[in-house]
């Protein structure tokens, strides 16, 4: 067996390895070296032998044996309440909002009356006429809005959404323990 | 009753797609309990072709409460796994623990399967830490198993030559089937992995834990080996 031998079949196995079909594979090698083209026949009948190779067959019992272990397994939950999350992030958010409304000395919307002051707005801005309308319609709106939400800013309404919150998060941590406990059961 | 009640339904099979009629095959006792069999061969066509979409949705649906969703997962890959197994442990009952052991892992940790992923290679890499754990065992009580090629060479000596004219009798998969039982756990499985599963060399070899380029060696001396055993020489 020479160099070219070597290469040959070193082909030939990159080509089975890869899973392609070896009739493909077509060299003048294989027709003026016999050994070569025996080790191609040999190489093809093995791939088509392992094409046609059945599976081992089960015992029929064992599939049953597995389905009526798995029955015994605790099903997963099919009323997945899959608006816990979202809802505990919302919670969390209006309870921040709402430790922030009590510790925070100062009127929750001075902050924006405080940053629409002439001098905190910075001077490029104001060079830019059509943005700076934009932002007057903005702030016209955002005052409309704000305005109008004043009057169910009151502290009892602020301690009910945060009792509210309280309440969700502690649904979704019992939700949570739940799921944990039957996992590991 | 004998075990062989499997049906054969090579003329469903795609040309385009890689496998034959020979290894899908509907479970005989699903169809006599009234299952559809389009369906049954349906599966069997997906968990061949190695579909991640319809593993997916299977997987999905397990998740959402649909027990029946596993079921057919367990229909269409017991046969497969349990090969695999078989090609690791060569003990039916060490093979069928390991089936059944694969399939429960795998319903426990279902919700930390990465869906993304073919569910078949994630199955096979449970068994193969089962059949490797079984290995083990069998080691710790006594019986020595040889994981892999012990040397390269592979002497034509008498043994081998009695191997080789049992091997001679029954058609050419039959006897592959033989000579693979022939080969050491690892590589026989990787065999299995490669050539009837249709895994690359790489994802056999992450399922098997070995590196891509072991796994390329094995699978060489195991092709090696197996045209020694049945008769053709290097």
């Amino acid at each position: 067996m020479n160099d070219t031998c070597s290469k040959y079949r070193m082909s030939l196995r990159q080509q089975f390895d890869a899973g392609l079909g070896l009739e493909e594979v077509t060299d003048d090698h294989a027709a003026t070296c016999p050994e070569c083209r025996a080790y191609h026949e040999q190489m093809a009948a093995l791939n088509a032998a392992f094409f046609m190779m059945p599976l081992e067959v089960p015992r029929n019992v064992l599939v049953q044996r597995v389905k009526s272990r798995l029955a015994a397994e605790p099903a997963y939950a099919n009323d997945a309440r899959w608006w816990l999350p979202a809802a505990s992030l919302c919670a969390g958010a209006l309870l921040c909002a709402c430790v922030l409304y009590f510790a925070v000395p100062i009127d929750p919307w001075a902050w924006w009356d405080y940053a629409n002051e002439t001098s905190a707005t910075p001077q490029w801005m104001l060079g830019e006429i059509s943005l700076a309308q934009e932002i007057a319609s903005a702030q016209t709106l955002w005052h409309d809005l704000s305005g109008a939400l004043a009057p169910f800013s009151t502290p009892l309404l602020w301690m009910l959404a945060g009792l509210a919150a309280l309440l969700l998060m502690a649904v979704n941590g019992a939700e949570a323990y739940r799921l944990r406990t039957m996992r590991r059961s | 009753m004998p075990d062989s009640t499997w049906l054969t339904v090579s003329s469903r099979w795609p040309d385009n797609v890689p496998g034959n009629g020979a290894v899908l095959r509907a479970p005989e006792w699903l169809l006599t309990q009234g299952a559809d069999e389009e369906n049954a061969v349906a599966d069997a066509f997906h968990a061949q072709s190695g579909d991640v979409a319809w593993e997916s949705e299977c997987v999905a649906r397990v998740l959402s409460g649909d027990r029946a969703a596993f079921d057919r997962l367990v229909d269409s890959y017991t046969a497969r796994i349990y090969t695999h197994a078989f090609r690791m442990t060569r003990n039916r009952e060490e093979a069928e623990d390991v089936v059944q052991e694969t399939f429960l892992r795998a319903y426990r940790k279902l919700a930390s399967f990465d869906r993304l992923r073919p569910f078949r290679n994630w199955l096979y890499a449970i068994a193969t830490n089962l059949a490797l754990n079984a290995l083990r065992a069998r080691q710790r009580r006594g019986q020595p198993v040889a994981l892999d090629f012990d040397s390269d060479t592979f002497e034509i000596n008498s043994q081998l030559e009695d191997a080789r004219a049992l091997l001679m009798r029954g058609d050419v998969a039959g006897r592959l089937a033989q000579a693979i039982g022939m080969l050491p756990p690892q590589p026989a499985a990787l065999v299995h992995l490669h050539y009837m599963e249709g895994m690359s060399i790489r994802e056999a070899a992450d399922t098997l834990k070995m590196t891509e380029d072991a796994a390329k060696v094995a699978l060489h001396r195991a092709r090696k080996r197996l045209r020694i055993l049945l008769g053709e020489r290097e």
